[in-house]
């Protein structure tokens, strides 16, 4: 949605970088951390290719409001039994004028039009960093793949988006994310490889240093910006105590992938570990890369890729999948248990969200968008439920949400000017509101 | 200098004429004891004029200690409806006074104002050209001034803002303040296509140029946009695309390849995109851009060693079963990764680079290797030479990063500096050697062989312009005609930056951009929705791309017949043949957008005009001139020759309607602007931020019933420059078809006639100013006006020069209009003018 389409009085309203300067302001104010209260303070978006039916979550019988202590998680979910209490499983919600056939692509997290190469304007998951309490990285997006796909292409941008043109990078190569979080504090050829990176930084630095020496001011100036280019490094560096706590161990895992699981399940422990040291307060995990593709052979299925969008979400084949995604939200939610954080643990104040950025299945219209959320978010949302949106709800409206409570009430997310005809309600779900 | 001060200063320099202040702020002068009226504004005129003439600066720059001129130019135009009682528009210039961080919106509004000349009021006394300038131009200089601590004012050097400069002071009068004109000195950053190109041209077989067919894509022409599955033009270099000859699944082929994409930002705007002014590298930026050079080194070094074997075209082994499956080794294998599914040429030639010598043995790279490996990529990346401390410095780092992280990743993380070197991400513009009396330099050296070669190409400059330079032959002015006039000549010198000037001064290459609505693309009677619009989309940019060339490469009466052709090129296939009804075509080419007279399943309807292949020379022409363009595979170009009732030049191309279109309708605001600015060289105010820009919400009503409510009076005054110029192009609908005719008229989707009627107003050349019965004679009398044409120049200076003119740069604008005139209408010839003249070759620091 270009911002020149957009009502003038809307922008003020909106939330996002395409917003006027002076409107910006309030909304950027991060919240303040304070260690002895609950509060918002992490998300971890989780995003499964192909898509995340209503059948993949359907408890039978349910109505809307009634807490699933007592229920029977469908199979496919089945892993998350344990959890229960921190559940929400909510339906009702659609993305139709994200047009998803073959995934949202950035209008997933975005809530506008499907586009792959051009994003629109900033997605929730950045929207919330802005408002969360920083961290040095402030977002930290990942991607899982075929393990040739991961090789070749471990800068990948397909979900994630800062602002209008501005995408966020997901990495795709464990190894590469592992240097660049722990390089710092690592050993052997890991530690080799980010010092020699961080001298490569300075001699590029140097080299303009030395330019710029015979330049009159103005060129000068411009240079300025190479003097930041340590500045990622520096501040990642300056917590290397914590990141030695949680440093994974850099195993074959890593080096010697048997199968892509491997190092899906490596980029988890990455996610992890950056979430528990601080390093960032906002994840995105991208099973999948955002795309229509995927590969899962690791769990024994043969198929691979844009066919595998072909089989129902019901089949024994995506029912692996499924359950395996959630193995991994489990483990994160345990790794979040267990670490304290002010007066209780990391979990109380995070909050997991759990959705496929293809809708319901490839090939939908995107009438039917479910959505799981795992944690309660500082007390700022309902857990352990299954709520039914009604009235026909867009997912930004469960973003505007998701940004209420995290301090940032919004009239609106990503709905102006021609959007504005997608919800029939006004403001944020109620019903998830704790 | 405060308000009072201004008072007195004022009123002491008119005591000099013994003048009296009569009511309304007219100035009589008493002379011999009579009243002389009519005398007492010249004189103030005058008086303020000799004050400007002290006071100014060079080169039209705005004008320091003219504050008495200002007050002078807002008692005699402002005051009168703008004072503290009358406050016409809720506007007050009495409260304002001066220039400080508080008002400077309402002096910005005041700057837009006059500097269009909305103010003085069309029917109110106006002042002349160099009054008005020099108001202008200390408004600006108040407006640097009060926002110097919060970042600085630019507004004013901004493309958008180049017509705020007078047409006639550039063209018609003499003024004796100027000076010899020059650009300010800078760096010019890297355009994103530039980059791109730096990178294919190391690692991509790009074929060689080959004179039989001139137009083919060769080595030095941009990273095409993807056409296939891509919403709005994705841009990247795929590394070893170049090798594959065959694909399976095209839906995701591109995402198998390691990719690198554009770092930087374009502004995105409509119109002319890239004056150094704007942008600078960030160190985000420089993250990606180590991130792509890694990628980019990695190919250069070892190419795709992940490449598994399969992947070698050799029928023998590998058999292609069917989408996504591949019988290897006798046993069925299903692929699922794009990757996997690119079949290469069998003997798979990477492009050479002397990384190949260092990897042909399992040495360490010697001194004597890197000392040719260093100076390889540094010019292909910076357009010079290392220096020999530079050169000693990055070859040390290289062995040293070898030495500890072996030789690949060493090799790796040591040349990473290269590719972000200060000079491969900026031009530097300085020059060199004594200022003359003016304080200016000329370009020499490296810096001017960059700034010809960066003018034209993406690339270096070519290994003849390196010679010239270095054998000291490329100093003068003589020199850079020559050298400027060989590389035009030269067909194998590849010259995107021309064709780029068009896209952006048409802003037709912006049609993917727009977002249709699924209903009202089916109302107008297109059928192909998600990617298979977009091809569409990405088809017709190309088409007008390729008609743009062509009436380049006839270089004849270039804006008239741009403006005014009733040819198009279209991506034909199969042949057209004019008994094939169009409908047929649908699947395969773009061509249902250049004719409404039939659906997807429909027949062909009769319709007067004939259509067809005329010239049985031409189509042979197209066909050769081109050949293939696409990457994988022939499509050839055929040229059709439309009635002239239905086509007319780039402004009736399906792509340039669609670019100023909306979701729903035509964007009659949008083409009525672009027309405003580009060809009659004016502006229109922003739109204030209390007004609700919105069309009511009748979706069966015609467009021009609906724009009913521009006719406001607080809208009129801004609209009566743009509506009356888009309405006439009612004629198409927002698809860019032709619309139906019914009954001898034509018809909208929804039944209402088209009224196709509009007007010129207020072009500043009274002649033009006229009804229109529709677009055809608007685009005609525009295209024969000689106002229009210097227009034309004015928008080539500004993406030449990379900075709007200023009075200094008369001279250059009309000795280029000049030389395209008596050229015959030469594109060629304004060029060569352009890079020949002082503006270009020119520099002069900065002032802080």
């Amino acid at each position: 949605m270009k911002i020149n389409t957009l009502n003038r009085r809307d922008i003020i309203k909106r939330f996002g970088a395409a917003a006027g300067a002076s409107a910006v302001a309030p909304f950027h104010t991060a919240l303040a951390e304070d260690k002895n209260v609950s509060q918002p303070k992490r998300v971890v978006f989780f995003l499964q290719a192909q898509g995340f039916s209503d059948a993949n979550c359907a408890v039978k019988g349910i109505t809307s409001g009634k807490s699933l202590r007592s229920e029977d998680l469908p199979v496919f979910i089945d892993p998350l039994a344990p959890h229960r209490d921190k559940l929400t499983i909510i339906q009702g919600l659609h993305g139709k004028h994200t047009s998803p056939a073959h995934s949202a692509y950035y209008g997933c997290l975005g809530g506008y039009r499907r586009n792959k190469s051009t994003p629109f304007d900033i997605t929730i998951d950045c929207a919330l960093s802005k408002v969360l309490p920083k961290a040095p990285v402030p977002l930290l997006s990942v991607g899982m793949e075929s393990l040739n796909r991961m090789k070749q292409v471990p800068i990948f941008h397909a979900t994630s988006a800062w602002g209008p043109g501005d995408k966020a990078s997901m990495i795709c190569d464990p190894t590469f994310l592992y240097r660049l979080m722990f390089g710092s504090v690592a050993t052997g050829q890991q530690r080799k490889t980010y010092d020699e990176n961080s001298k490569m930084l300075d001699f590029i630095a140097k080299t303009s240093a030395e330019s710029a020496g015979t330049l009159p001011e103005s060129g000068r100036k411009k240079l300025d910006p190479y003097s930041d280019i340590s500045t990622f490094r520096d501040s990642v560096s300056s917590m290397s105590d914590s990141l030695k706590t949680y440093m994974p161990e850099y195993d074959e895992k890593y080096s010697a992938p048997q199968h892509e699981t491997d190092w899906h399940d490596a980029m988890l422990d990455l996610t992890i570990a950056a979430l528990k040291a601080g390093l960032t307060n906002v994840a995105t995990i991208n099973s999948g890369c955002g795309e229509f593709y995927g590969s899962w052979e690791g769990l024994g299925i043969d198929q691979r890729g844009h066919s595998l969008g072909h089989l129902s979400m019901t089949s024994d084949i995506w029912t692996k999948i499924r359950q395996y995604n959630m193995r991994m939200l489990s483990k994160l939610v345990q790794a979040l248990e267990e670490t304290p954080e002010g007066n209780g643990t990391m979990m109380d104040n995070t909050l997991i969200v759990y959705t496929s950025n293809n809708a319901d299945k490839q090939h939908t219209n995107g009438a039917t968008w479910p959505f799981m959320t795992l944690g309660n978010f500082g007390g700022t949302i309902q857990e352990g439920h299954y709520i039914k949106i009604e009235n026909d709800r867009p997912i930004n409206s469960f973003y505007a949400t998701l940004l209420e409570a995290a301090g940032h009430p919004v009239e609106h997310f990503n709905l102006g000017g021609a959007y504005e005809k997608y919800d029939t309600g006004k403001g944020p779900l109620r019903e998830l509101l704790a | 200098m405060s308000y009072k001060n201004l008072q007195l200063a004022f009123m002491s320099i008119m005591a000099i004429f013994s003048p009296t202040v009569r009511a309304q702020g007219q100035v009589v002068v008493k002379s011999f004891g009579k009243d002389k009226i009519i005398l007492g504004p010249f004189l103030i005129h005058g008086i303020c004029a000799l004050l400007l003439i002290l006071a100014t600066t060079s080169y039209g720059e705005p004008a320091l200690t003219s504050e008495v001129s200002q007050h002078a130019f807002i008692e005699k135009h402002c005051i009168e409806c703008h004072d503290g009682d009358t406050e016409k528009g809720g506007f007050n210039i009495e409260s304002l006074q001066s220039v400080t961080a508080a008002n400077a919106v309402e002096w910005q509004k005041a700057w837009e104002q006059v500097s269009l000349k909305e103010m003085p009021p069309r029917k109110k006394p106006q002042p002349d050209q160099l009054e008005r300038l020099h108001f202008v131009n200390g408004v600006i200089a108040g407006l640097q001034e009060a926002s110097k601590d919060q970042g600085g004012f630019h507004e004013n050097l901004l493309p958008t803002k180049g017509n705020y400069v007078d047409h006639e002071l550039l063209f018609s009068s003499t003024i004796k303040e100027t000076e010899p004109p020059s650009t300010p000195s800078r760096m010019w950053r890297i355009h994103p296509d530039a980059y791109l190109v730096k990178l294919k041209e190391l690692v991509h077989n790009t074929p060689e140029f080959n004179p039989k067919y001139p137009g083919q894509l060769a080595s030095g022409d941009p990273v095409i946009v993807s056409k296939v599955m891509t919403d709005t033009g994705d841009v990247r270099l795929s590394l070893g695309s170049d090798q594959v000859m065959g694909i399976r699944n095209g839906s995701g082929w591109l995402n198998g390849f390691p990719s690198v994409r554009p770092v930087q930002s374009l502004s995105g705007e409509r119109g002319l995109q890239d004056f150094p002014v704007m942008y600078e590298v960030t160190s985000d930026e420089m993250h990606l851009l180590v991130t792509n050079a890694k990628a980019v080194l990695k190919h250069m070094i070892v190419g795709s060693a992940d490449v598994p074997d399969y992947m070698w075209r050799d029928p023998k082994n590998y058999t292609l079963k069917r989408i996504n499956t591949m019988i290897v080794n006798g046993k069925e294998k299903t692929f699922a990764d794009r990757e996997t599914t690119h079949l290469y040429i069998k003997g798979y030639q990477r492009k050479y680079s002397p990384f190949m010598d260092v990897m042909a043995t399992e040495e360490l790279p010697t001194h004597a290797q890197l000392e040719k490996l260093v100076p390889f990529l540094f010019n292909s990346l910076t357009g010079r030479n290392p220096r020999v401390e530079e050169l000693n410095k990055q070859i040390s780092f290289i062995q040293n990063e070898v030495k500890v992280l072996g030789k690949v990743e060493g090799l790796i993380v040591g040349c990473v500096p290269i590719f972000l070197h200060p000079e491969a991400l900026y031009r530097y513009e300085f020059g060199s050697g004594a200022p003359d009396q003016y304080g200016r330099v000329m370009l020499a050296g490296d810096e001017l062989a960059n700034s010809i070669a960066g003018a034209l190409t993406y690339m270096s400059p070519d290994p003849q312009l390196q010679a010239a330079l270095k054998a000291g032959d490329f100093r003068s002015r003589a020199d850079v005609l020559r050298e400027v006039t060989r590389i035009m000549d030269d067909g194998s010198i590849r010259k995107p930056r021309i064709l780029r000037f068009f896209q952006e001064y048409f802003d037709y290459h912006r049609a993917p951009l727009v977002c249709k609505d699924t209903q009202s693309l089916k109302a107008a009677k297109v059928h192909d929705t998600g990617s298979q619009y977009n091809l569409k989309m990405n088809y017709l940019v190309s088409e007008t791309d390729r008609l743009i060339e062509y009436i380049l490469a006839a270089d004849r009466n270039v804006l008239h017949e741009l403006l005014t052709t009733n040819d198009c090129i279209v991506r034909a296939r199969p042949t057209i043949k004019e008994e094939k009804p169009f409908h047929t075509y649908n699947n395969a080419t773009s061509l249902s957008f250049y004719n409404n007279t039939t659906t997807k399943y429909g027949k062909r309807q009769n319709q007067k005009g004939e259509i067809g292949i005329e010239d049985i020379e031409r189509p042979i022409f197209i066909r050769e001139y081109w050949a293939s363009t696409s990457v994988t595979g022939p499509s050839p170009w055929e040229m059709m020759t439309f009635p002239a009732t239905e086509r007319c030049g780039i402004l009736t191309q399906p792509s340039w309607l669609i670019a100023h279109s909306d979701a729903m309708d035509n964007h009659a605001v949008f083409r009525g602007r672009w027309i405003r600015e580009r060809l009659l060289g004016g502006g229109v105010p922003e739109v204030p931020i209390t007004v609700d820009a919105v069309l009511p919400d009748e979706p069966k009503e015609s467009l021009r019933h609906r724009m009913r409510v521009t006719r406001a009076e607080e809208c009129w005054r801004c609209h009566q420059k743009m509506d009356p110029l888009g309405l006439p192009f009612e004629m198409f609908n927002h698809v860019g078809k032709f619309r139906k005719i019914k009954n001898g008229k034509q018809v909208d989707e929804n039944g209402n006639p088209v009224d196709a009627s509009g007007e010129i107003i207020a072009s500043g050349v009274p002649e033009l100013d006229r009804k229109v019965e529709d677009a055809f004679e608007l685009i005609h009398r525009l295209a024969n006006s000689e106002y229009v044409e210097q227009v034309f120049v004015r928008h080539a200076f500004r993406y030449w020069m990379g900075r709007n003119e200023t009075i200094n740069d008369a001279p250059t604008l009309k000795a280029a209009h000049k030389a395209y005139q008596d050229n015959g209408g030469s594109m060629k010839a304004l060029i060569i003018s352009l890079l020949t003249s002082d503006s270009f070759l020119y520099r002069k620091p900065v002032q802080n």
